[in-house]
């Protein structure tokens, strides 16, 4: 059988995490007439996007234009803040929480590219930063918190609600998605080290403690990134590191004393905590920033459009809406444009 | 030297550990107890959604503004502490909501980070135009109670549950009275009592209507104002005069009011000062801001508010001045539910685990003085320290602060002190 330009688009979404999904989500309302199948060998709980404590604070990509990280940014702050003042949101795992980003020094930048994103930014006022007697700045604002043990299958059971295919399976090469799908969009984050054959990409290691701490109810971060306390629905979630090219996935029990160490001194009430659980995530790191591309894989006489999205490192909650419809557009496009028939097989 | 707090609740407990703290030491003939009829977790604070916040419009007495103050600052320096938890302390962000512009609080410098909102977040709440952020505390009121019970306990002061209706306590030379109206036998109030020889009673006292007597223990903890017009022998002008300054003060300020309505004025003993709260505990987690809405048209209280806690969120917005029910009916059930969820649409998905009620009780102003009792052969000092109405917990600790500074006055006249008082 010999595929026509009449039949319906056949898309596979390599990557289950918070990229992948969402790009499902973002393609099948921007495409017309197309089947989507979601293919990833993880899902939720089981995703680097799970470990993540989903915070929307950004993160600068050093080839991403400020404008178009704060445009990415701004997207998803919008599609999530629909999401958390609707009775969806304890479903969605979306919710709005305040707190205060503090410095040691102050920083170079006082007010932040995504100040006026956020809800209520502003300085910390003296009394504020009493609380902090080791930091001498900080900014005040309310944010959202995007949990990925809830949003991944929330997202997961919309798509499935709207035809989208949801397939197990590990990709070891994007050609096995050859002739069977005529578009494929790679979000497999650090997997595309090996199937995008990108060398550049490595992890950055991140550990973290979930805990019980329920009287937490602010995040608290310090301005380097490396400690933060972020109170979610179901756990507090302590943190954290960021250890370039280590793979291990196994916690270190040193590491933990140290995160609840720095935790406990910017936030004393959680000596009290309880139930403290280790986590691992490697985040899909890349230095050139986050890969939004076509590209026209040929071999063999065999053509097969790729449109990679992945690269988005520590920040990939936080700008994965805004980069996710920008994978849909180019899919459109690449949909848009010619197709060779190319016959049918079953995968 | 025998002091007995009568009352368990907020204001009893920290005013007897405010006190012991300061003057055990000094006072080595301390023996102090606590008589109560209800202990945690049935008292009305155990039912508190315990969210430090003054009243919007500025208090009858300029003290309280400052008790309040002291309340705050004491407790923030305990929230930033390792056992803060376990103090039941937490700081809570969250928004004040108004149908329209309203001056800023006079509170606004002791909360911290406080602002007006912005186009962006009154987005989120499209009933309202007009509203503030600020960061204050939540003190949760059992886990308080406990904190303070065992703190007593470990210095040795003794707790006793009483029902009590008829006390007799030739001993005791300082009451500090937290809950029950003081009453003699012949229903004269306390001010008579210098002329009643004998025991004095502590009475249960009963409105004419809408009463339900089989709620009686409840009662040691309401108090009266001593406004029954007709029934103690005040003058009907003194009578008038308070109600009438208290109804002229319900249009003066704009929120957060009274609601003296004319009708309250007529003979019978206006006991306006119970009134029914009705509120439910829902686990609602992801819930990490409290939302207190205002309407002055509908009336103190009654507008939603959700406040969380360190397990649960309480949701309120019944106020029923003058319902004496312990039992939430129906209609309180959905007026909450309706409101709470018409404010945060995430919430429909929560469950109830509880349903409370509670009884505030309520003065124009808080009474917090001394008064002396003489009796045939001894005098018994009184502190009062009751009328705390929705704010005891915003304001307990500035109260205990000052009954603390009262009892050393009693200490110093009767020079009973081995060394100067100690530095409050």
């Amino acid at each position: 059988m010999v595929s026509t330009s009449m039949d319906p688009v056949r898309i596979a979404v390599v990557g289950a995490g918070v990229v992948g999904l969402s790009t499902a989500m973002c393609v099948s309302k921007l495409v017309p007439r197309c089947s989507i199948t979601v293919i990833s060998d993880k899902f939720s709980p089981d995703t680097t996007s799970d470990v993540a404590a989903g915070m929307l604070i950004p993160h600068v990509y050093p080839n991403t234009p400020i404008p178009t990280l704060k445009q990415w940014f701004r997207e998803t702050f919008d599609h999530l803040f629909a999401i958390a003042n609707s009775a969806e949101a304890g479903d969605a795992g979306v919710h709005l929480v305040s707190g205060w980003q503090i410095f040691q020094s102050i920083p170079a930048e006082e007010v932040p590219f995504w100040a006026d994103v956020v809800l209520g930014f502003r300085k910390m006022t003296k009394a504020e930063l009493k609380k902090f007697p080791q930091h001498v700045f900080g900014h005040a604002f309310t944010t959202l918190k995007c949990e990925s043990p809830a949003y991944l299958p929330w997202l997961e059971k919309r798509l499935k609600g709207s035809g989208v295919l949801i397939l197990t399976r590990r990709i070891g090469d994007l050609w096995e998605l050859h002739p069977s799908f005529d578009v494929v969009v790679n979000c497999s984050g650090l997997g595309s080290r090996q199937l995008a054959q990108d060398s550049e990409m490595f992890p950055m290691r991140g550990q973290v403690l979930n805990v019980q701490a329920p009287w937490v109810k602010h995040f608290i971060r310090d301005g380097s990134g490396l400690t933060y306390i972020y109170p979610g629905t179901s756990n507090v979630i302590l943190g954290g590191t960021r250890q370039q090219g280590d793979w291990n996935l196994s916690p270190d029990a040193e590491i933990s004393r140290g995160i609840f160490s720095r935790c406990c001194a910017l936030e004393p009430s959680l000596q009290g905590a309880c139930d403290i659980r280790e986590k691992v995530g490697l985040r899909p790191f890349r230095p050139a920033g986050v890969r939004l591309q076509t590209e026209f894989l040929a071999q063999d006489g065999r053509r097969l459009p790729v449109v990679h999205h992945y690269g988005h490192g520590s920040g990939g909650i936080s700008v994965h809406w805004g980069t996710a419809l920008e994978a849909a557009r180019l899919v459109s496009e690449c949909v848009q444009a010619p197709r060779t028939p190319t016959p049918k097989s079953n995968l | 030297m025998r002091v007995v707090v009568i009352g368990a609740g907020v204001i009893g407990l920290s005013t007897a550990l405010c006190i012991h703290e300061r003057y055990r030491s000094v006072l080595p003939s301390l023996d102090m107890r606590v008589y109560a009829d209800r202990f945690t977790p049935l008292t009305n604070t155990d039912v508190a959604a315990g969210l430090c916040q003054p009243y919007l419009s500025d208090p009858r007495n300029p003290q309280e503004a400052d008790w309040n103050q002291q309340t705050f600052d004491y407790l923030l320096s305990r929230v930033h502490s390792p056992n803060a938890a376990n103090v039941g302390l937490a700081l809570v962000s969250g928004y004040n909501l108004f149908h329209e512009a309203i001056p800023d609080p006079s509170w606004k410098n002791t909360v911290l980070g406080f602002r007006t909102l912005t186009p962006r977040d009154l987005d989120m709440f499209p009933d309202y135009s007009y509203g503030w952020f600020n960061t204050s505390l939540i003190v949760e009121g059992r886990r308080y109670l406990q904190w303070l019970t065992e703190r007593l306990t470990e210095r040795g002061v003794k707790f006793f549950q009483k029902k009590v209706e008829s006390f007799e306590e030739r001993d005791c030379s300082c009451l500090l009275i937290s809950s029950p109206k003081i009453e003699d036998a012949s229903g004269t109030s306390v001010r008579g009592a210098s002329q009643i020889s004998g025991n004095w009673h502590l009475k249960e006292t009963r409105r004419t209507k809408k009463h339900d007597s089989s709620k009686h223990s409840l009662w040691w903890w309401w108090w009266w104002l001593f406004l029954n017009t007709a029934k103690h022998g005040y003058g009907e002008t003194r009578g008038t005069e308070e109600l009438s300054n208290m109804h002229t003060s319900s249009h003066r300020s704009e929120l957060w009011d009274w609601d003296w309505s004319p009708g309250n004025l007529v003979s019978e003993p206006v006991c306006v000062d119970i009134i029914h709260v009705a509120s439910h505990c829902v686990d609602a987690p992801w819930m990490k801001h409290f939302i207190i809405t205002h309407d002055p048209e509908k009336g103190i209280y009654k507008s939603p508010y959700i406040i969380p806690g360190i397990q649960a969120v309480t949701l309120g917005g019944i106020f029923q001045l003058g319902n004496w029910s312990e039992v939430n009916n129906i209609q309180d059930h959905n007026t909450i539910w309706e409101g709470c969820c018409r404010l945060e649409p995430t919430l429909q998905d929560a469950k109830i685990v509880a349903e409370l009620t509670g009884l505030r009780p309520v003065r124009p102003q808080i009474r917090l003085e001394r008064e002396r009792l003489r009796f045939a052969s001894s005098n018994t000092e009184v502190i009062h320290n009751y009328g705390h109405g929705g704010y005891g917990l915003t304001i307990h600790w500035g109260c205990a602060l000052e009954a603390a500074k009262l009892f050393g006055k009693i200490l110093e006249e009767r020079k009973l002190l081995k060394m100067p008082p100690p530095h409050l």
